[in-house]
């Protein structure tokens, strides 16, 4: 498979949140600013990407039966090298983020890519992976970001560009209720209808050719 | 047997490289991350009370986190009980009992209600005041926060007991 | 009396005003994916109510026992995970050998909760909150209470779910998600609500 397809693979027809059902927690948790959603999701594109490469590397050393545990190690390795040179550098993206910086290491796209692909393939091709499917994680995000910040605080970047972002909506007129912890569920089901929808409409038309 | 110290030989082999990796990054990263937040705290300090030192006080009192001695005035840090859980307050009090500035360090209120409580113009309202504050609602002066009753009464209760603690403290 | 009074204030906002799955966002992954009949729902409740009170125990002891005294609060994460994993382990291990009939019951649920971050966001936040041991250990409990019920409720709207008459692309998993999505709303309710 070429790059392009690969990455047509992460960003739409196997996309990690969309398409899998993986790291939903974060998802629906962050999800309300898009400095939020674009740091969550390059964070974890890079540790996806190293914790992929490191894993494909070692495969042939890593015996089946502790394989889980090991990857676990080297996940939350990573993780929390990430969360302290956040911490160190981007404090503002560090507290916004809090708890859900550390539980990436339980964030299943990467133990599930981890199991999926790295440790059965090369490590170039799983670096290409990581980068891929982080890329679609990302982009998930960002929607949802998008969306949540313009019904619900009417603005567009929020931290982004400015402390407060561009307002869109005037401030009388944006509904909380998507901000809040139920607007992540509704979002997302109606991202992940919208995406069944697409990926439907798609097969017709291939069919119809 | 053999097979299983292998397997013990791996997974530590792993554990140790991780964990010399991680004291490395720590090692670059400490300082930074203490500066960040000693930092913020200090601008927290300056915000309240500008002074050009800050002395800290020995706090033995229930529900004040921390005390500084400030050029004509102190810096009390103390926990508001807010909606969401604790939020973190700096209040500036004068010499004479006065408010001087009011900043949030952090907090967990909900985005967009409680949340505004950081904003300036919703803490410049404190200054000036001499505690004994109530919200709006509760027939005093302070306006409560649209929709974040709240987080209003919580912060506004706080400095008031930043108030009354400057002036027990106070010789 | 005071401790009493912290204690039952914790269960409560565990329980309901930040309940793990609905207010914090914890857990979505089992919550979704065994949710789809009440049996498996009480299962894997149960489970992962022990585990969460186990491994609230476990680390903090290891937190202020080890990591505190040697200074390698940085390793938090590793540890904790690390932690959880071996003690899901010996869990399953002991009861397939003392408990066979409740390893038969919850066995395919213990593995997975090794991943659930619920388990690790609990130890994480125990120590965030600065809880004492009894206070940690009573948080992990009643945050896995609530996230039974959360689980447990939804299930049973779940199974009605079933039949129900939706657009084409909503069919499936998007509807369960707007169906939680209302359940979290009414969680809301309980938001704020404090005993003190």
């Amino acid at each position: 498979m070429n790059f392009k397809n690969r990455l047509k693979d992460g960003l739409l027809t196997n996309n990690p949140v969309l398409g899998q059902l993986l790291g939903l927690c974060s998802t629906m948790a962050i999800t309300t600013t898009l400095f939020n959603g674009l740091g969550m999701g390059l964070s974890v594109t890079l540790i996806l990407i190293c914790s992929n490469m490191v894993i494909s590397l070692l495969r042939k050393v890593i015996p089946e039966k502790i394989r889980i545990a090991a990857y676990i190690v080297i996940i939350a390795g990573f993780v929390t090298m990430v969360d302290l040179i956040l911490k160190a550098y981007l404090p503002a993206l560090s507290e916004s983020l809090g708890v859900f910086i550390p539980l990436i290491v339980v964030n299943c796209i990467i133990l599930g890519r981890a199991e999926a692909f790295a440790s059965k393939n090369g490590v170039l091709a799983s670096a290409v992976d990581g980068f891929t499917q982080g890329i679609g994680y990302t982009a998930a995000l960002v929607v949802m970001c998008v969306i949540r910040e313009f019904l619900g605080s009417g603005t567009f970047g929020k931290g982004v560009f400015g402390a407060d972002g561009i307002r869109l909506l005037d401030a009388q007129y944006p509904a909380l209720l998507v901000i809040l912890p139920v607007g992540g569920f509704l979002t997302l089901g109606c991202l992940i209808a919208f995406s069944q929808w697409l990926n439907d409409r798609m097969k017709e038309k291939e069919g119809k050719k | 047997m053999k097979y299983i110290l292998k397997l013990t030989v791996i997974l530590l082999a792993i554990t140790v490289v991780v964990a010399g990796l991680l004291g490395l990054v720590n090692h670059l990263t400490a300082e930074r991350i203490a500066d960040n937040t000693a930092k913020k705290a200090n601008e927290a300090m300056q915000t309240v009370l500008p002074s050009p030192s800050y002395e800290k006080l020995e706090v033995s009192k229930e529900g004040i986190t921390e005390a500084y001695q400030a050029e004509g005035g102190f810096v009390v840090r103390l926990n508001a009980n807010g909606f969401g859980g604790a939020i973190d307050l700096m209040v500036g009090v004068s010499t004479d009992g006065t408010v001087t500035g009011v900043s949030v360090i952090s907090h967990a209120e909900t985005a967009s209600l409680g949340a505004e409580c950081t904003r300036e113009d919703w803490r410049s309202q404190f200054t000036g005041t001499q505690g004994n504050l109530k919200v709006s609602k509760d027939g005093g002066s302070i306006d409560a926060l649209t929709g974040a009753t709240v987080t209003s009464r919580a912060v506004t209760e706080a400095v008031n007991r930043a108030v009354e603690f400057v002036k027990e403290v106070q010789p | 009396m005071n401790l009493f009074l912290s204690l039952f204030s914790i269960s409560l906002s565990a329980i309901l005003a930040e309940n793990f799955i609905l207010v914090k966002f914890l857990g979505i992954c089992p919550f979704m994916g065994v949710s789809k009949k009440s049996d498996t729902a009480i299962g894997m409740g149960v489970a992962v109510t022990f585990v969460m009170g186990l491994a609230s125990a476990a680390t903090w002891a290891v937190d202020h026992y080890l990591l505190a005294p040697l200074e390698l609060g940085y390793m938090q994460t590793v540890v904790f995970i690390l932690v959880i994993a071996a003690l899901v382990q010996l869990v399953e291990m002991f009861l397939q050998k003392a408990m066979p009939a409740l390893y038969q019951a919850l066995g395919i649920y213990l593995p997975l909760i090794t991943t659930n971050c619920a388990v690790l966001g609990v130890a994480l936040l125990n120590i965030q909150n600065g809880y004492s041991f009894i206070e940690s250990v009573v948080y992990g409990v009643m945050g896995g209470v609530g996230f039974t019920l959360a689980i447990v409720l939804f299930s049973s709207v779940r199974e009605r779910l079933e039949d129900c008459d939706c657009p084409k692309c909503f069919k499936g998993f998007p509807i369960a998600l707007i169906a939680a999505g209302l359940l979290a709303l009414s969680f809301m309710g309980f938001s704020g609500f404090k005993v003190f």
